[in-house]
């Protein structure tokens, strides 16, 4: 019970970066929710391998940078997909750019709190419920072109929200 | 970091880029430190929306949205014919004692006016959406339009039905069997001579089939599990990793998806299907807070 907890602790303390990371090197979402599921699942096999003078975080990343590698072989068979080269490039990125990516999810919470109820409600349609832009303007009554405005929108405050916080909160997190 | 460049990132995390697209995304991560950074946190943004939004719980109802339409469950289908039985007792017995010879041929016509008339009132087959509130899409099986569907039309056979956020949507099968969908709910309706099915993708369904004599049973499936509803009334909820099974009345089988195993939900039992956790069986009301089911 206690090594699952610790393998827990350590795999959420780094499960956001890793997530980022799984996100631009596939750029398909459901792709890399099954890449992270696969990458924990083989964290947990090997927990009794792991060696704890070394960080979770760059054993986890080992791991996830093989998947990738192996999920490109099968992906670049039916689709463009990036080079290998750029998928080591984002790896070393998001490892460095960690910190900030965790300190940018708290900001978003309380960023989101902010958007109007109709970017909120085109939000939830399309990250909770993980609808298309088609099902999301017939269940809105919207058009298409619409939806993918308020979409555009809700990401563009947000981001620029994350920004304003971040920079304002700066000189206490440095 | 301009917006042209920030609505290329959104597009490719999107799957929506072109081939020519990715190829300028795959430069630019190649090239520019600046860039990958950018794709990195916009990409945790994407996945963080994903969970905060989930977690927030915006698609689960808490209540069941059509409750109204159980009421009608004694249909004006099942008076109407009640009413003609007794009307036609009563117009052939009138119509014996009193004025057989000169009633008989108009009792004759009555009679099959109301046989017409019950015929019509007990359909053979076919499920209908009996109620809906707010917005009810028939989803298309690949590419296409989403459609609202209409109180009265047939379930739509090879689409899913989803309930928006403010919908729900009845439906009562030929025998008197029916499903509700919850609001944010996702399933494919089918049904055949042996089986009704639902196979509920996310969402809450609410399944009644009791008090029909030959009844057939009503499955319902998920990612999960698969359960079988006959002389029972129970609820099915699909949240994300996990499915909740409450019994309202009668009792169900539930069927684990990943190895087979049966589990029996008795009425006022509950029992939430996980990939990681052992079933247990409940008694009491769920954690997700769902009103009892009924009248």
């Amino acid at each position: 019970m206690q090594e699952r907890q610790l393998f827990l602790q350590g795999f959420l303390r780094e499960e956001r970066w890793l997530a980022a990371y799984l996100l631009s090197a596939t750029g398909d979402v459901h792709s890399a929710e099954d890449l992270l599921q696969g990458v924990a699942r083989i964290l947990w096999e090997k927990w009794a391998e792991y060696d704890e003078t070394r960080p979770f975080g760059a054993w986890a990343l080992g791991v996830a940078r093989l998947e990738v590698l192996k999920w490109r072989q099968q992906a670049a068979r039916s689709r463009e997909v990036v080079s290998e080269d750029a998928m080591l490039l984002l790896s070393e990125t998001a490892a460095q750019d960690a910190g900030q990516i965790d300190r940018r999810y708290y900001f978003l919470a309380e960023c989101l709190k902010a958007l109007g109820a109709t970017a909120r409600r085109v939000l939830e349609l399309k990250y909770a419920q993980g609808r298309k832009i088609a099902e999301i303007s017939a269940c809105m009554e919207k058009s298409v072109p619409a939806v993918e405005m308020v979409l555009v929108r809700s990401r563009r405050k947000l981001r620029a929200c994350i920004e304003r916080k971040m920079s304002r909160a700066a000189p206490e997190a440095l | 970091m301009n917006f042209e460049f920030q609505d290329l990132i959104d597009r490719y995390l999107d799957g929506a880029a072109s081939a020519e697209e990715v190829r300028r995304v795959d430069e630019l991560i190649r090239r520019e430190p600046s860039a990958r950074v950018a794709l990195l946190r916009a990409a945790a943004m994407e996945m963080q929306l994903r969970r905060l939004l989930t977690s927030a719980g915006t698609d689960q109802s808490p209540r069941p949205a059509v409750p109204p339409g159980r009421k009608a469950r004694v249909s004006w289908k099942a008076i109407l014919a009640g009413a003609a039985a007794v009307l036609l007792a009563a117009t052939g017995w009138i119509g014996s004692v009193y004025f057989a010879r000169q009633y008989y041929a108009k009792c004759r016509e009555q009679a099959a006016v109301l046989s017409r008339l019950a015929g019509q009132i007990r359909p053979v087959s076919g499920g209908r959406i009996i109620e809906t509130r707010g917005l009810v899409l028939a989803l298309p099986q690949g590419a296409g339009r989403a459609v609202p569907v209409s109180v009265e039309s047939p379930i739509p056979a090879g689409r899913s039905l989803w309930t928006c956020p403010w919908g729900a949507a009845s439906m009562r099968f030929a025998d008197g069997a029916s499903i509700d969908l919850d609001r944010s709910t996702e399933a494919a309706i089918s049904e055949t001579k042996e089986l009704r099915k639902a196979a509920v993708k996310k969402g809450i369904v609410y399944v009644s089939n009791v008090d029909i004599r030959h009844a057939q049973p009503v499955v319902v499936t998920t990612p999960h599990v698969s359960v079988s509803v006959l002389d029972a009334q129970a609820a099915v909820a699909v949240s994300g990793e996990r499915t909740m099974v409450e019994v309202a009345q009668g009792q169900v089988q539930v069927v684990r998806a990943t190895d087979g195993r049966t589990i029996l939900v008795r009425e006022g039992h509950y029992v939430i299907v996980d990939r990681l956790v052992e079933p247990q069986v409940e008694k009491g009301r769920l954690a997700w807070r769902l009103e009892p089911l009924g009248p």
